[in-house]
């Protein structure tokens, strides 16, 4: 038992400096925010990044820090210490990106803080070694995202979307509650490190309630991951939500929750996995077959991409599948590929969805037409644009390729060849709507009097930040690959 | 840096070049692309006349490392690389790649909407090409092939006739198919080679370099790979050649591509980038799954009958001449089937002659109907006829191609087809028997439509046309000299494939 007098001298500094910094940054951004009310307000966002840039300096200092839990829950340890880096660089674009949007529109100021508390949430989730805050963790994140999804109260459909992710949401959050009650009622104990211990003998006990377990974390996990057929409420949260807020749901929120879900079923779910950990692979099947063809007709352009990270989600949870086969050695190359894959995903999400805020601002459409003559208007932005979309496709050179390459070889090597073929069979008809989009791209504006389309040098630092990342992970992999696939990710 | 290295580089340089350079007009920009593609003319040249005699092996090797795979499974990381070399095989198809390449750029119309463009994407082919048929490293090679991919469908899609768009998307998703079947068999070849089957044991280190892979194939032949995997590995690659050389029933995708696409992308993508396919099955099945080849050769055999068959019928039926030299593509590249079913050293090198021969004469066939095409805006074979009054010349080389199409001796389709048959004949002779009626069939589709097109009575359309300009005669003229040199000089190219052949055949006899 922990006494009060040894919560005093708990290395609370080093296990969740990151977490302290950017929860104090909110705090300190929300009262300000009280305070200064009139004005351009804009430095309130830039003080958050600020916030977001020494939590990762704090996370960059402990990243090899040998693993260390503060009262048993809350630690370091590389798992923790890769999925806070990209949770903390997805928050930084989220924010640059927050930082043009706020100054363009109306939105209320306080979704600064309110991502900040997001971020605190995803944190808690990937350095988090015990259900309960781990699930304090996620609800953190999922209730600041519902009401970032509806901040914009006068438009019927960001409350719309934010309406039914909420719904959504709160049925995942059940869903995986439930799961995890059955767990500690086979087990008495929500510690994943005593858990890991006694997974084998809690299945040879209770087989059937072992398997609901997994089943009901999985699939509540599944709603906030948008796995398909748990997906409904994404295409309409995404497109409701401001452009910024639809690319933090995309990235840094779908990063913290597969840390999450990585974290809970590898740890609790090890030992009798083999045959449990398929039916990630089943549900990674379905989403990236469905997901890639329900984009097909999609010609809103928020609502594809919402449809493309559905299946992008498949592709990263393909992975998940191999856990049960692979023996604990092989583990860094699957921990390795899914991470990997989030650092490349980001960059290319990211980047994409602030050249499609630029042209729905622009022309106040959504519809993919607006990308006709984006060429003629600025070549920088469509060749940024093709680098994304031929990334999410993808395409060799790319972050999205290798991503891909990786996985597939994973495949390849635990008799999973199968999902390795759906794999890249689905993104030849990802293809289809990506490729139509640089059409339109690469087309020429019937008007004659072409207008350039502008963008803050903000945005185009953004875009400039995401297309480094994107190609640099394509031609020089090895400079992620390696170091991820040296951590010592299984210890103890 | 080795010459193989720069056979690719160079027109990468040139697409580079062309990408970065500010205002390049129209012919600075065909310049430049031409000089590009010249240099790795030039460069294989050059290697051809120094390739080291009695070499069955890679020569000109020349490798960059790019980056590791990290080990997850053995003792080493996976080494990826750029990683180039010739041999008896590849030498003569980049050669080709090079020469048509730039006959394509040369004879391109003057007037091209988007040059820089335009340029830029047929270099990028054309280094896609050469990099598929040099490439040593399974990750170079299918690097090289997404960019023929991307590189053709943006030809198809931004330069094409009207309607183009559509029959762009369908290459892609096709070839697009093809390409994952093939990523998935090549992987799994690698895999099954030189990862877990190994013949040194468990402790095999995975490795996608191709001269590996070969010689791992090579000690294979007692057996280590076992013979269900490697079945099924090489159906599966089976798949992806079928559909990249468009063969039925998945051929739909080439005649309308052609219908759609403009001259000097069709003269690409008729005669080298539908030979990649081949170049495959040759590289990979025959080289690296000899017993496989085998022992599904009846299988391979028969398809390849029935697309010389289906290919000559329906050319037979086409209204439009692109569509018939087409489905005369499709109807040749059967006859490269029979040659590989029949795993001899005839059928073999029959079918490298074939893939030569079928990529210049197809090539010439598109030029010079393009160049009809100019003159009378039409290459429906009902609006045509008449034509060698007013362009004797272009009717002339018309004639020549067609007669090497459909294989008269002293041309390159008469060696191809010989060969290809005398093989057929020792290891299947009744399907061989059946596929003979293909010759004659070409005879007819293609005698067919030049009566059409040149000889009758004069079409109105026809009336005070010019015949061939300087633009044009030097790719007519050197297309068609070549054909005629392999025709009258096969062993030009012989004594190279011989080379490869007995490289292959060593590791299957």
């Amino acid at each position: 038992m922990t006494t009060p007098l040894d919560m005093l001298h708990q290395p609370y500094w080093m296990t969740m400096g990151p977490m302290i910094v950017v929860a104090a940054t909110g705090f300190v951004v929300m009262i300000l925010e009280f305070i200064f009310r009139k004005g351009d307000r804009r430095w309130l966002t830039v003080l958050s990044m600020l916030g977001v840039v020494a939590a990762l300096v704090v996370a960059i200092i402990h990243f090899n820090a040998k693993p260390t839990f503060a009262l048993n829950t809350i630690g370091v340890d590389p798992f923790a210490s890769v999925f806070s880096v990209l949770i903390l660089i997805s928050a930084l674009l989220v924010l640059l990106f927050t930082l043009d949007f706020s100054a363009k529109s109306d939105v209320p100021a306080e979704h600064t803080y309110l991502i900040l508390f997001a971020v605190v949430g995803a944190l808690t989730m990937a350095s988090s070694i015990d259900l309960v805050t781990l699930y304090v963790g996620l609800e953190l994140l999922s209730v600041a995202s519902y009401v970032l999804v509806a901040v914009r109260t006068h438009s019927i459909r960001s409350v719309e979307g934010g309406i039914k992710y909420m719904l959504m949401g709160a049925l995942g959050s059940a869903v995986l509650l439930y799961g995890m009650s059955f767990i500690y009622g086979i087990s008495g104990t929500t510690n994943l490190m005593n858990l890991s211990g006694a997974g084998l003998q809690m299945f040879s006990t209770y087989p059937a309630i072992t398997v609901i377990g997994f089943l009901m974390m999985l699939i509540g996990m599944g709603f906030k991951l948008s796995l398909v057929p748990f997906h409904m409420w994404t295409p309409d949260a995404y497109a409701g939500a401001p452009t910024p807020i639809t690319s933090f749901l995309a990235t840094l929120s779908k990063a913290a929750s597969f840390g999450m879900l990585l974290r809970m079923l590898v740890f609790i779910f090890n030992a009798p996995g083999a045959h449990l950990f398929y039916w990630a692979g089943i549900i990674a099947a379905i989403t990236m077959i469905v997901g890639n063809f329900i984009a097909l007709p999609q010609r809103n352009m928020k609502r594809l991409l919402a449809f493309s990270s559905v299946a992008q989600a498949g592709y990263i949870l393909v992975p998940f599948a191999m856990f049960g086969i692979a023996q604990s050695a092989d583990w860094a190359g699957l921990f390795d590929s899914i991470s990997f894959y989030l650092f490349a995903y980001t960059f290319m999400t990211v980047g994409a969805f602030a050249i499609v805020y630029l042209l729905e601002r622009d022309k106040g459409s959504l519809d993919s037409d607006a990308l006709i003559g984006l060429y003629q208007r600025s070549p920088w932005l469509a060749v940024a644009l093709t680098i994304f979309v031929l990334s999410l496709a993808g395409m060799p050179l790319t972050a999205g390729f290798l991503g891909k390459f990786y996985i597939f070889v994973d495949t390849m090597h635990f008799s999973t060849i199968w999902l390795g073929v759906i794999l890249f069979a689905t993104s030849v008809v990802s293809f289809y709507y990506y490729i139509g989009w640089l059409r339109k791209v690469y087309q020429k504006e019937p008007v004659a009097e072409v207008t350039a389309l502008s963008a803050s040098p903000i945005m185009h630092t953004l875009v400039a930040v995401c297309v480094i990342g994107t190609l640099a992970l394509g031609i020089v992999p090895a400079l992620l690959l390696h170091p991820l696939a040296g951590l010592p990710w299984i210890y103890g | 840096m080795s010459l193989s290295f720069w056979l690719v580089a160079a027109p990468l340089i040139a697409a580079v070049l062309l990408l970065v350079l500010p205002k390049m007009g129209g012919a600075a920009s065909r310049g430049l692309a031409i000089v590009g593609t010249l240099v790795s003319l030039v460069l294989a040249i050059v290697m051809w006349l120094s390739f080291p005699s009695g070499s069955t092996g890679f020569e000109f090797i020349g490798k960059i490392h790019w980056f590791t795979l990290p080990a997850m499974w053995h003792g080493t990381d996976l080494s990826v690389g750029l990683s180039f070399g010739v041999d008896g095989l590849s030498l003569p198809l980049a050669a080709m790649t090079a020469f048509i390449s730039v006959l394509a750029m040369a004879g391109a119309k003057r007037d091209i909407d988007r040059p820089r463009l335009y340029y830029f994407w047929l270099s990028m082919v054309t280094a896609g090409l050469l990099g598929v048929f040099a490439a040593l490293d399974l990750f170079t090679f299918l690097v090289a092939l997404e960019v023929t991919l991307f590189g053709s469908f943006f030809l198809i899609q931004l330069f094409g006739r009207p309607g183009s768009p559509k029959a762009a998307i369908k290459f892609l998703i096709y070839r697009g198919f093809a390409t994952v079947a093939m990523l998935v068999a090549l992987v799994g070849i690698a895999y099954g080679l030189t990862g877990a089957y190994s013949h040194s044991g468990i402790s095999g280190n995975l490795s996608f370099s191709i001269p590996t892979m070969l010689n791992e194939a090579h000690h294979l032949s007692s057996g280590i790979l076992p013979a269900g995997v490697a079945g099924a590995l090489l159906l599966v690659l089976l798949l992806g050649v079928f559909i990249e050389e468009a063969f039925v029933p998945f051929h739909t995708w080439l005649p309308t591509t052609h219908e759609y696409a403009d001259t000097p992308t069709n003269m690409v993508i008729g005669g080298l980038l539908t030979k990649t396919g081949a170049y495959v099955l040759l590289r990979f099945g025959v080289g690296m799954l000899p017993a496989q080849i085998q022992h599904y050769g009846m299988l391979i055999a028969v398809f390849g009958v029935i697309n010389i068959l289906y290919g000559a019928f329906a050319a037979w039926a086409q209204k439009d001449w692109r569509r018939l030299i087409a489905f005369g593509g499709i109807s040749h590249m059967g006859l490269v089937l029979l040659g590989i079913a029949s795993f001899s050293a005839a059928g073999l090198q029959g079918a490298m002659f074939m893939i030569v021969s079928s990529g210049l004469l197809t090539a010439l066939l598109f030029f010079l109907t393009g160049a009809i095409e100019d003159r009378t805006n039409t290459v429906q074979l009902k609006d045509l006829g008449g034509l060698s009054k007013a362009m004797p010349m272009i009717s002339g080389f018309l004639l020549v191609a067609a007669l090497g199409s459909l294989g008269l001796p002293l041309t390159s389709g008469f060696i191809s087809e010989i060969q290809a048959f005398i093989g057929g004949f020792t290891a299947y002779p009744a399907a061989s028997f059946v596929g003979l009626g293909g010759l004659i069939l070409s005879a007819v589709y293609l005698l067919y439509a030049i009566q059409k097109t040149t000889f009758g009575p004069t079409a109105k359309l026809a009336e005070g046309l010019s015949d061939a300009t300087a633009r044009e005669y030097l790719p007519t003229i050197l297309l068609t000299a070549f054909v005629l040199l392999i025709g009258i000089y096969p062993n030009l190219i012989g004594h190279l494939f011989g080379l490869s052949v007995q490289g292959l055949l060593g590791i299957g006899g």
